[in-house]
């Protein structure tokens, strides 16, 4: 690639990441340093479903391939990495102690019942700690990571997310929330790329979550909002054109750009595909047993 | 002398293995889950249309199977069935799931297992995508692609590089099988319009197009890269035809059937010997899993974590079937199904000379796996073209209907046959249970102390790589193990 060629790629990444060309500079200067090797990626998963790692494989703005080999430098991730057994622990020990990385962290932490998560020999408090503590910034990957999720619906394992893990340890370290189940993996790849370009977060909102990402309620930019506007609403699934309001839709109390990004290709998401939105990446989210994520629609006035 | 790999990795999850080696073979293995959620307590007290969205999150990776399982269970509990369309859009969205799971599987996650890809250094070709990684390989010697375990790897070029191309195009084609998916269900992975009635899309032409011409791409793939990839290496690796046997018991639930001729059929093997399905004649047992009680069916049974419980070592369960531990995967299914049983015989024995026997093993099961493929894609294609967009996709659960009573999903999963039962007292669920392929796979000991089926495929497996244990690396991902289905 010669230096036009490798200038027009960075704009095209530096376009697909902050909307803008304007930092196409900045990016090219991100990927000097990820060729020095200045800074690395340790991901690491708790009580989670892989959703989010999944999610990233199915990424398509990158693929997974431009992704690692340009964009960020993955030092381990569970899902992808040849080695196994001892020599990932050797890995990840040899990374605790260069200090150069961001942790990207999926899924929750069980932060009573110990046992609930092991890495190797250890439970996964011990290991999340020093993760934490030895990197450069920590983002919280997915609903569970970010707020609890699912697995916090269970009282049992005493279940928190990663944010709450740091704030209980005293860690201090920057961090930001990627909620979402799965969440886009624009939003991941988005994030850590601004991270290495521009040496700091990206603008956050107060639940430190990058308002790039999750700019407003899913129901203010929602394709539907005209029919909520004309109260036409739908009461039964075989109505397709309609708002879903009624069906118990959480587009206007949860914040993301579904709507606006859409999924895998650009191709949809939830409401388009006459699913109301379930709040998957609301920090309520499984919502309370008693309300449940439904509503009969003859309720709602 | 015990050995250890944990982490497993290129897995779902937290998974631990330890074999005994005696004479460069595995005597005995242990294989312990280690991540417990508690998805089914967390569900009691909820609404059952609730238990669809929340089930359908036990993994993301194989992320559309709890969904439609559950949707199956609840349709059972409020004696609803889905319209022709709704039938079809499942079974749609789950063959499509499964069939790109296994692409998932034998590229991203077994592959690496067989191919060193630092034998792209010597590429001369022209493709830009396998030119750019061949230069980070070079330059930057990736931790992720370099640091492996000791092994005997594929290092000739000429055979290497076609499956590193194979393995990168792979990801294009997760990406592209994604869009389909997010065609139907809104997005990938978990779509939220797959409800017991059916599937709430609008059914239009340019949806069903756009799904047909994907698959028709993933089809080509699967024909031309997919199932030559592993007939590749199981030739390569035919020693692997003899390593992972196993018990020869199988469990088949039938399934895809919206067409009317059904893909599988539901039976049971055991011994090599078919037997018809009961599912009542199922218990999980759990004396060496951290949990108390006794061996119960899904319909008696509680789930009650104990973890420390003495004697015990792992958080999966052991369901066994008349006291059999039971196998089951795309092997099973293929296996059980008159039809499919042939045709897929008669490709080993044309492709590699082996019979039944050879199949039970560890390029059995992967090869019966990219088979799959190739039939669930082909059945996704019929499939679309008995979609009606003028008729109804659903009939439409009212979430706070005052619902009591019981509902069982029989349901098929990419890694083998999948089972979730609902009790519900006046709309609120009061037992939920799941027993799910890899549960039954990778299943401890039971009371009788018999392994687990992967316990036991392990036993006699050489060990020339006592250093990382490669081979046994190779053995249990040859099961595509899920820990997150396993426990949840």
């Amino acid at each position: 690639m010669d230096r036009r060629e490798f200038l027009k790629y960075c704009g095209k990444i530096s376009l697909l990441f902050t909307g803008s060309l304007l930092f196409a500079e900045d990016i090219a200067r991100a990927f000097v340093k990820i060729a020095e090797g200045a800074v690395n990626i340790l991901w690491l998963q708790g009580q989670a479903c892989s959703g989010d790692s999944v999610s990233l494989l199915y990424g398509d703005s990158p693929e997974v391939p431009e992704l690692i080999t340009s964009i960020i430098n993955l030092r381990f991730h569970p899902v992808v990495s040849v080695a196994q057994g001892e020599l990932v622990m050797r890995i990840i020990n040899q990374e605790l102690k260069n200090k150069d990385y961001i942790l990207c962290f999926e899924g929750a932490v069980p932060y009573k019942m110990l046992g609930a998560c092991k890495i190797g020999e250890f439970y996964l408090t011990e290991i999340l700690k020093k993760a934490i503590s030895s990197s450069i910034a920590v983002v919280a990957v997915g609903t569970c990571s970010s707020y609890g999720g699912i697995p916090a619906a269970n009282k049992e394992t005493g279940a928190i997310s990663v944010v709450e893990f740091m704030k209980r340890e005293g860690l201090n370290k920057p961090y930001v929330r990627l909620p979402g189940c799965p969440t886009n993996s624009i939003r991941v790849t988005g994030t850590v790329a601004y991270i290495v370009a521009f040496e700091k977060l990206p603008a956050l909102d107060t639940d430190n979550r990058p308002i790039l990402y999750y700019p407003d309620v899913i129901h203010n930019n929602c394709q539907r909002f005209q029919y909520f506007s004309q109260d036409r609403y739908i009461t039964d699934y075989n109505q397709k054109r309609g708002c879903l309001f009624k069906m118990g839709c959480r587009g206007p109390i949860t914040k993301a750009d579904c709507p606006l990004r859409r999924y895998n290709r650009n191709t949809s998401w939830c409401v388009d595909a006459n699913g109301p939105c379930i709040g998957c990446a609301n920090p309520k989210f499984p919502w309370p047993a008693e309300t449940g994520i439904y509503t009969d629609p003859n309720r709602i006035k | 002398m015990v050995k250890r790999i944990s982490p497993l990795t290129r897995i779902e999850g937290h998974l631990k293995v330890e074999v005994d080696v005696e004479n460069g073979k595995v005597k005995s293995a242990r294989v312990s889950g280690e991540m417990y959620r508690g998805f089914e307590n967390l569900l009691i007290g909820r609404r059952p249309l609730d238990a669809q969205r929340i089930t359908q999150r036990v993994c993301g990776v194989c992320h559309e199977v709890h969904g439609i399982a559950s949707s199956k269970a609840l349709a059972d509990l409020y004696k609803i069935e889905p319209p022709p369309n709704g039938k079809l859009l499942k079974d749609i969205i789950l063959a499509l799931h499964m069939s790109i799971d296994h692409i998932l599987h034998f590229f991203t996650l077994a592959l690496p297992d067989y191919v060193d890809f630092s034998a792209l250094s010597v590429y001369r070709g022209k493709d830009p995508k396998l030119n750019r990684l061949k230069e980070w390989v070079v330059s930057r010697r990736p931790w992720l692609y370099t640091k492996k375990v000791p092994g005997n790897y594929i290092e000739d070029p000429q055979t290497a590089i076609p499956l590193v191309a194979a393995y990168i195009e792979a990801f294009d084609k997760l990406s592209l099988g994604a869009s389909a998916l997010a065609t139907l269900g809104g997005k990938a992975p978990f779509a939220h319009n797959v409800f017991p009635g059916g599937v709430s899309v609008e059914l239009t032409m340019d949806r069903i197009m756009k799904v047909s011409n994907i698959v028709d791409q993933l089809l080509y793939f699967v024909k031309t890269k997919y199932i030559p990839s592993a007939v590749e290496v199981a030739k390569r690796y035919r020693e692997y035809f003899y390593i992972g046997h196993g018990y020869m018991n199988l469990l088949s639930y039938g399934g895809f059937e919206a067409t009317g001729t059904p893909l599988y059929t539901p039976g049971i093997m055991i011994n090599g010997k078919l037997y018809p399905l009961d599912v009542d004649q199922i218990v999980e047992d759990v004396s060496h899993s951290y949990y108390d009680g006794e061996a119960e069916s899904f319909r008696k049974e509680e789930t009650r974590p104990h973890y420390g419980k003495k004697g015990a070592y792992s958080w999966i369960k052991a369901p066994r079937y008349k006291g059999h531990p039971m196998e089951t995967g795309p092997i099973s299914r293929i296996l059980v199904t008159p039809s499919t049983r042939e045709s897929f015989l008669s490709f080993l024995k044309r492709e590699f000379g082996v019979g039944i026997k050879e199949a039970f093993s560890t390029n059995g099961r992967n090869l019966a796996r990219a088979f799959e493929a190739k039939l669930l894609l082909e059945y996704v294609n019929k499939a679309l073209s008995k979609l009606n967009p003028k008729e109804s996709t659903i009939v439409t659960v009212n979430p706070e209907a005052n619902v009591t009573g019981t509902g069982l999903g029989l349901s098929n999963a990419a890694r083998g046959e999948l089972l979730h039962y609902i009790e519900a007292e006046n709309g609120r669920i009061t037992k939920y249970q799941m027993v799910v392929p890899s549960t039954w796979n990778f299943s401890p000991r039971d009371y009788k102390g018999q392994p687990g089926p992967v316990e036991k495929a392990l036993e006699g497996t050489p060990v020339r790589f006592a250093e990382g244990l490669i081979e046994v690396g190779r053995v249990i991902r040859s099961y595509d193990p899920c820990t997150a289905c396993s426990i949840h």
